[in-house]
């Protein structure tokens, strides 16, 4: 093929182009650590980065629901361990004064502290986490219990979501627990009932009190074993979204981030091609008869 | 032969050796010019003269016979092809990798907004009744709406940046067109006399080339020393003297973007072009204008119109913490069309974070995140394309990508099948210096040798003068 110097002219410019692409390329792989910076670098791989993304969002979000969950649980066991306290407190109570041997001004000593019990369980069960009273089922902006121990909250159950489109109770269902709907027994009640029992010194009154202060307390407990068997999923569902969280990670990095090595290597290459290109055209350049002629 | 015929003749290969001299000078002074193609002086020997008395002839020197191009023809017909796809898959691949608003790393980009919007929701589903937590719902809604205005418009902006290229590549296009009409004419004017006018062809060729990357435009030869210039859908731009005229004008069925218009010379109606018929550069703008991002432009209306219609939905099955009917969440049009850049967050719930219709029922507490949970859950409802909203986000960038992938590498391939091509020309075609310094010393060394013929005739006239005196 006869060559031209316009020929070698052009071959430099577009060979020197192009190895100035690959350095372009590698540079910016190296400074900004990603692969694929624009879809078109590799059009799968940008795909898949936009669902993988997404996913570790959403997988974020369940995590951190299911933490306040936990939270909220904890918080829903510990205020109904504090109701058990006080119900075996007011066991005791029943059974220490349902013995004849009390006096009438005995029993009314201890009404005052079953008045106080009462207060102590009122409390418990008006507890907030955050903002939120946790006893009041969706009702959950106002305290759910009364000073007189009515139940203003409803029935709802509380859920949270602990995989996509998979949910578990997050919340006890207090009328059930405390008011004993379904067959048990009111505990504020019982409660009430316990105090005024000692005030009219009724013996057998506060006798049959113990049997629902146990009843309360049995019930107190499904609701803390409910509660326990919820954390244990809400837990396990922040386990299970870090190690997802640190799986989709992994991959969008596989995915999207640079090779620094390879791009270096790849950056090392393209400069030498460059510099070799140079130098072939500046030789090449003057090896011609114009300046031989010189 | 005389003395005298001797220096006749002499004299004329002198006067070809400078026309050989000054073409060298012509080649060497335009090897860089665009469009140029080597130039050759062709000599050629003059009659011999007979001697009398069946002794022979004798040479009559020598003549410029005349002066032509090289120029290959299997090459130079295979270049505006190569020209247009060039050039054309050149354009479209510089205008997708323009827009960098699907770049991964990004911040704030539609993918980033539309998780975080159902992040916030999935927040607010274990505390609905949480104003602030409401408020984080509103806010993350209001960035995905902005990003889609932001996405669309970016799309979008990045198409009317090509309407402005073709428009300025337009008028190019109907400047090359006169100018290889007018070149036409003069070159069969001139060939139907008998001349070579090479500067002039040198000019065509350049034109055609020209038009060739610009809107794809091939060679169409005929028997007069003119040639047509014909669009790869047949339209007839230049046929001989005449020249067909290009403008653009708007078309309100895609969003105002600019449709090429062809003007015929005889005065018949005009029509549109349409993005097949074209080829080179405006071929490749369209392309891409028409092709990817016309494409990612209306996924993302029908991605916009579609989510907002499937969350405003939820919302109105729902109730919000007033015991209220949920209204819209999203304003958007009665249909699809450039849902994407006027997609608004609904101005009351904007104001209101408590009209989220979060509950299932009426007379729900606060805390009833039923129906928030139905609307978390719209993330993996297929929308109108058949697609959930994630795989749609999906869907649009790698599209996208794959658009731009390929017009990247046809590019590059386009590029180098024309480096080879125009190599293969400049062989032919091409000015060689080494060639023409090798010319010029063999003219010089033939001019000089002629010249110590002209001395020697000079001396020999001398002597027989001298002879007589």
């Amino acid at each position: 093929m006869r060559v031209t110097e316009a020929m070698i002219y052009q071959q430099t410019i577009d060979r020197a182009n192009a190895a100035l692409s690959r350095v372009g390329k590698a540079q910016g792989e190296i400074s900004s650590g990603l692969r694929v910076q624009a879809p078109g670098d590799d059009p799968q791989a940008a795909g898949l980065l936009v669902r993988h993304k997404f996913d570790e969002a959403q997988t974020t979000a369940i995590q951190n629901g299911a933490q306040s969950a936990a939270d909220e649980l904890n918080a829903a066991d510990s205020a109904l361990g504090s109701v058990s306290t006080v119900l075996a407190r007011a066991q005791v109570l029943a059974t220490q004064f349902g013995n004849d041997t009390y006096t009438a001004t005995d029993r009314a000593t201890a009404a005052n502290e079953v008045d106080g019990l009462y207060k102590q369980v009122l409390a418990s069960l008006n507890t907030r986490f955050g903002d939120r009273y946790i006893f009041g089922g969706y009702v959950d902006h106002q305290a759910p219990f009364a000073d007189d121990g009515t139940y203003q909250g409803d029935t709802g159950v509380r859920q949270v979501e602990v995989a996509p489109g998979v949910y578990e109770d997050a919340s006890i269902r207090a009328d059930v627990t405390v008011k004993g709907v379904g067959g048990g027994v009111d505990i504020l009640q019982a409660l009430t009932d316990l105090a005024a029992a000692l005030r009219s010194n009724d013996a057998d009154a506060i006798r049959a009190s113990i049997t629902s202060m146990q009843t309360g307390n049995n019930q107190v407990s499904a609701a803390q074993s409910q509660a326990g068997t919820s954390v244990n999923i809400f837990t396990s569902t922040v386990n299970t979204c870090a190690a997802q969280i640190t799986d989709e990670k992994k991959v969008i990095g596989e995915l999207g981030d640079a090779d620094v090595m390879d791009a270096s290597t790849r950056l090392s290459l393209a400069q030498y091609a460059l510099n070799a290109t140079l130098t072939a055209a500046s030789q090449t350049l003057n090896f011609s008869l114009v300046n031989l002629l010189k | 032969m005389d003395l005298i015929s001797l220096l006749n003749n002499t004299a004329n290969g002198l006067s070809a050796i400078q026309a050989r001299a000054a073409t060298t000078s012509n080649n060497i002074a335009n090897a860089n010019t665009p469009g140029y193609a080597q130039q050759q002086a062709n000599l050629a020997e003059a009659t011999s003269s007979a001697l009398g008395g069946n002794r022979g002839y004798i040479g009559g020197g020598v003549f410029l016979l005349n002066v032509t191009q090289t120029r290959d023809q299997f090459v130079e017909s295979q270049l505006p092809t190569a020209f247009s796809q060039s050039s054309g898959s050149t354009a479209q691949s510089d205008a997708l990798a323009s827009v960098s608003v699907f770049n991964n790393g990004v911040d704030g980009n539609l993918s980033d907004a539309m998780s975080s919007f159902y992040s916030s929701l999935t927040a607010l589903a274990q505390n609905p009744g949480d104003t602030s937590l409401r408020q984080s719902v509103v806010q993350s809604a209001n960035w995905l709406v902005s990003s889609f205005n932001r996405t669309s418009v970016a799309v979008e902006q990045a198409r009317s940046g090509i309407d402005a290229s073709i428009t300025s590549t337009v008028q190019q296009v109907n400047s090359t067109l006169a100018q290889v009409a007018q070149l036409n004419r003069r070159i069969s004017v001139i060939e139907a006399s008998g001349g070579q006018p090479n500067d002039l062809l040198d000019q065509r060729h350049n034109l055609m080339d020209q038009a060739a990357q610009l809107i794809g435009a091939t060679q169409v030869p005929d028997a007069y020393g003119n040639i047509s210039l014909v669009l790869p859908g047949g339209t007839t731009l230049v046929s001989s003297s005449v020249a067909a005229t290009l403008t653009v004008q708007g078309n309100a069925t895609n969003k105002g973007h600019t449709d090429l218009v062809f003007t015929p010379a005889d005065g018949s109606a005009p029509f549109v072009l349409k993005q097949a018929e074209l080829g080179g550069q405006i071929g490749g703008l369209l392309s891409a204008r028409d092709g990817a991002l016309g494409t990612a432009s209306t996924d993302l209306d029908n991605l916009a119109f579609s989510f907002a219609k499937t969350i405003n939905g939820q919302n109105q099955a729902g109730y919000d913490l007033n015991g209220n009917r949920g209204g819209d969440v999203f304003t958007v049009g009665a249909t699809s069309a450039n849902a994407a850049a006027t997609i608004t967050l609904d101005s009351a719930l904007a104001g209101d974070p408590s009209l989220l219709a979060a509950a299932g029922a009426t007379a729900s507490g606060p805390g009833d995140a039923t129906n928030l949970q139905a609307m978390v859950a719209t993330q993996s409802a297929l929308l109108s394309n058949g697609l959930d909203v994630q795989k749609g986000m999906a869907k649009i960038v790698s599209d996208f990508g794959t658009a731009a992938a390929d017009s990247q590498n046809a590019a590059t391939f386009q590029k180098s099948m024309l480096q080879n091509l125009q190599d293969s020309r400049s062989s032919v075609s091409g000015v060689s210096l080494d060639d023409e310094m090798v010319g010029l010393l063999q003219a010089q060394h033939a001019y000089q040798a002629l010249a110590k013929v002209i001395t020697t005739a000079g001396d020999m006239l001398e002597t027989l003068i001298q002879l007589k005196s």
